[in-house]
């Protein structure tokens, strides 16, 4: 037998199983929410907005730059300032993030492990992708 | 996928939603019982209460920091005093440790007696203790964890006093052998704790009424509230010094807060005034104006606070260092309250 180190490689990166019965197979890009976000010259009125119009009002807030890059994070007790406030000085820099591909049971046991409420999902390069909380059913 | 322009997908994710105008950040004025006598602490109540402020939090230290700081009244006198000398301000202590000076039998007893005189306005600030107020009683000094399961143990022991009846306890920590609390406030102070690392943060989720941080770490807020803290409030702390100059914004810190450069990880391990003199010495000053903010403005003070904002934390306590509060009180009626929506 042919083993094809390639073809498995690619097999394990989508998650296929590789032992015993089949599992959960998915992904935390399966449930990721969307998150409501800003550019990094965004105002506390302009990210009210997109949280508003995204209804996720009791979600951090995305602070993207260019090519959607994720750079911040603005808590939703944030969008308490006032509404010239600009969101570069509120923003917290470098949120924590995970990767749509990991699977998702381990995901959210790592998120309850550490106590968090929640993470971003961004792709490798950094990209938004969405928010993944803790209280996500798996 | 990202939103950014926005979604027709409403708040259907039972995280609820907000109304359009938030409730504004609250902005509190700390009493900083190392620099002023109890008497000065009580006026300065009145004059933040007077300025527009409505809360406040006193610290509870058995000595200072420093020897120039030359304070460290009894907190629970000092509460007692600012109870009669003010109307509306929230007051709370920021924070009492119950490791070797305090059993939380004293400190329940205390507590709830100040609640009464405070009548609403009381909340109990708690963590796990500095050597420097701990050490005078000659006990060995106990690690993190271990101090954190006495304020856990604690706490519980606070809850079951305040809740009223009988109380027996007999644990690791602490004991109570058939005590009902005389004198208690119809409804419980609440309880937050302090907290500087993502286990006390975890714990005070799972057991606290809100936290106290010290730095605008968002991560410590999410802990919290991926443990429970989820609604609960968040109070944090900025030291400032407001000044004529910045020179004498920078003297002035320095002077009277110099160990704010100690890092962290020593300033609950060091056991005399002595010790901090040296290690801030040792340090410098050069990094005073990272560790407290040194303004003649309100701009330095408003990207402070924003920062904890942004963290998380919907109160902001503001500690003008030295002997010139006035400033602080100055600068707030005119601009940091209008600023952040509280009348002045």
């Amino acid at each position: 037998m042919h083993d094809l180190v390639g073809g498995r490689s690619a097999w394990t990166v989508l998650g296929l199983p590789t032992e015993g019965e089949v599992g959960d197979r998915r992904r935390i890009r399966d449930i990721v929410r969307p998150a409501a976000s800003v550019g990094i010259t965004a105002t506390i009125a302009d990210a009210r907005e997109a949280a508003q119009a995204s209804g996720h009002t009791h979600a951090p807030i995305a602070v993207l730059g260019e090519d959607n890059v994720l750079i911040g994070s603005l808590d939703p007790v944030g969008l308490r300032l006032p509404r010239k406030t600009a969101v570069e000085h509120a923003m917290v820099r470098a949120p924590g993030t995970i990767r749509p591909d990991v699977r998702l049971d381990e995901a959210l046991q790592q998120l309850r492990d550490d106590g968090l409420a929640y993470t971003f999902v961004t792709t490798a390069r950094g990209e938004i992708v969405g928010l993944l909380f803790s209280d996500d059913h798996v | 996928m990202s939103d950014r322009k926005g979604s027709d997908r409403k708040a259907s994710d039972g995280k609820g939603s907000e109304p359009r105008e938030p409730r504004p950040v609250r902005l509190g004025w700390w009493l900083s019982a190392e620099e002023h006598d109890p008497r000065a602490l009580v006026s300065h109540a009145r004059l933040a209460e007077g300025a527009g402020f409505t809360t406040a939090m006193i610290s509870d230290h058995l000595r200072p920091w420093t020897r120039r700081q030359g304070n460290a009244s009894h907190v629970w006198s000092v509460l007692g005093a600012i109870a009669e000398a003010t109307e509306t301000l929230q007051v709370g202590t920021g924070v009492t440790a119950m490791v070797s000076r305090n059993d939380p039998i004293n400190i329940a007893h205390a507590a709830a007696t100040v609640a009464v005189m405070l009548e609403g306005r009381f909340f109990l600030g708690v963590g796990t203790g500095e050597r420097l107020n701990e050490q005078p009683f000659g006990q060995r000094w106990a690690r993190t964890g271990e101090r954190r399961d006495q304020m856990e143990e604690g706490i519980e022991v606070l809850r079951s006093l305040f809740a009223g009846g009988n109380v027996n306890h007999r644990g690791r920590w602490w004991n109570v052998e058939n005590l009902s609390l005389a004198t208690r406030p119809s409804t419980p102070p609440p309880i937050y704790v302090a907290t500087a690392g993502p286990r006390s943060a975890a714990l005070a989720g799972q057991i606290g009424d809100g936290i106290i941080g010290v730095t605008p770490d968002q991560r410590l807020v999410d802990v919290f509230r991926g443990s429970g803290g989820a609604g609960k409030p968040c109070l944090g702390q900025v030291h400032v010094s407001i000044a004529a100059t910045i020179d004498e914004a920078r003297a002035n810190a320095w002077n009277w807060w110099s160990h704010a450069v100690v890092p962290p990880a020593l300033l609950s391990e060091m056991s005399k005034p002595e010790h901090f003199e040296a290690a801030s010495a040792a340090v410098g000053c050069d990094t005073i104006g990272d560790m407290v903010v040194c303004a003649t403005n309100a701009g330095p003070i408003v990207v402070a606070i924003d920062r904890f904002v942004g963290a998380g934390y919907g109160t902001v306590y503001v500690h003008q260092v030295g002997p010139d509060q006035q400033r602080l009180v100055d600068l707030a009626a005119a601009e940091l309250l209008p600023h952040y929506g509280t009348p002045a």
